[in-house]
């Protein structure tokens, strides 16, 4: 993945984070439903900011992620 | 509670700063600044980054994505007053992850961590006489019901101390340089993160970081109650010294010694909450 699918990854997840903080202010039912979504989305967010901003602007897999 | 997430992210990297700081004091050296471990986690982050070749490339990435997600999971326990039990499930989903950490890059120092942390399973033990023990006592294993028998009760410290102990054990286990940690011990490198760096170490740091907070605040409110914002932080930091002073003190056991000294410790629990159960 290039350093543009890292960033495309990071808003998107970002903005789900969003919206689950914003699901749990108004009192959305299910109450589990944006815990869930904040547990498995926080983690990927994570590593798609630290590997958007460790890729390098230049062509190629970078981080290389495999041989 | 999703905001506090970033927060507790950073004062649990506070935290790991400041239990360096406290051990290094405590060994008459300088140590780092408090906030070393946050600059140390962005320093990772920043690193070089890349998947070895003798690792497991699926398990290798996923298994940091795991640690956070068990970990953020767990703070939603903590702090909505959700059940013990699936606090604990939370725990030995932190052993597989353990496991899984050495086990998916293929280095044989991450194996031999990844076989301590199996055999040191042992350090889950306490947490089922922690347990089964604030269930005796208080009747209930919802969180929020246990803060709400200290508001009439008193801290349960003081109520049901050995319990305590045994809740304060299991932390100490998971401290790092602690007499428990064997996992990471300095004759196998780093253990079972030997070959996770740059990226994946920093995403590790994270998890660790909101383990060692919802560990923390675990206690307080099982042992103390539920406190203000504040008064719960000064009480998770002294909470923490007293492991830290703990962890400078001791020296790491061997593992056989490690899993021998928790076995006993849960036996002579054990004992105690037979005698609880049947007189009390």
């Amino acid at each position: 993945m290039n350093k543009e699918s890292y960033l495309a990854v990071t808003i998107i997840t970002a903005v789900i984070l969003v919206l689950a903080a914003y699901a749990v202010s108004i009192g959305i039912e299910p109450g589990w439903l944006p815990v869930i979504v904040v547990v498995l989305t926080f983690p990927v967010f994570i590593l798609a900011l630290f590997l958007w901003w460790n890729a390098s602007n230049v062509e190629g897999d970078i981080p290389f992620t495999g041989y | 509670m999703i905001t506090l997430i970033i927060p507790a992210v950073f004062i649990g990297l506070l935290f790991h700063g400041i239990h360096r700081k406290v051990i290094a004091r405590i060994q008459e050296r300088p140590g780092p600044p408090i906030w070393q471990e946050i600059l140390h986690t962005l320093k990772f982050s920043f690193k070089q980054t890349w998947i070895p070749k003798t690792a497991s490339m699926p398990m290798y990435v996923f298994i940091v994505a795991v640690s956070i997600a068990i970990w953020t999971g767990a703070f939603y326990i903590v702090f909505s007053g959700g059940s013990l039990l699936l606090l604990f499930a939370v725990f030995m989903l932190h052993k597989i992850t353990e496991h899984g950490l050495g086990l998916s890059s293929g280095s044989p120092y991450g194996k031999f961590g990844a076989i301590r942390s199996v055999m040191s399973a042992a350090s889950e033990i306490p947490l089922f006489a922690t347990i089964a023990g604030i269930y005796v006592v208080t009747g209930s294993l919802m969180i929020s019901d246990i803060t709400r028998y200290q508001e009439i009760h008193g801290p349960l410290l003081t109520g049901a101390f050995p319990i305590a102990i045994a809740m304060y054990i299991v932390i100490l286990s998971k401290m790092h340089y602690g007499p428990f940690s064997i996992i990471e011990a300095k004759e196998i490198v780093s253990g079972n993160r030997t070959e996770h760096f740059g990226v994946w170490r920093a995403g590790l740091e994270v998890a660790y970081a909101l383990k060692t907070f919802v560990l923390l605040a675990a206690f307080v409110l099982l042992f103390i109650g539920a406190l203000p914002w504040y008064l719960m932080l000064i009480a998770m930091l002294i909470v923490l010294i007293s492991l830290s002073f703990i962890c400078a003190f001791t020296p790491m056991l061997s593992p056989f010694d490690a899993v021998a000294m928790q076995t006993v410790i849960t036996g002579v629990l054990a004992v105690y909450i037979i005698i609880l159960g049947v007189i009390g």
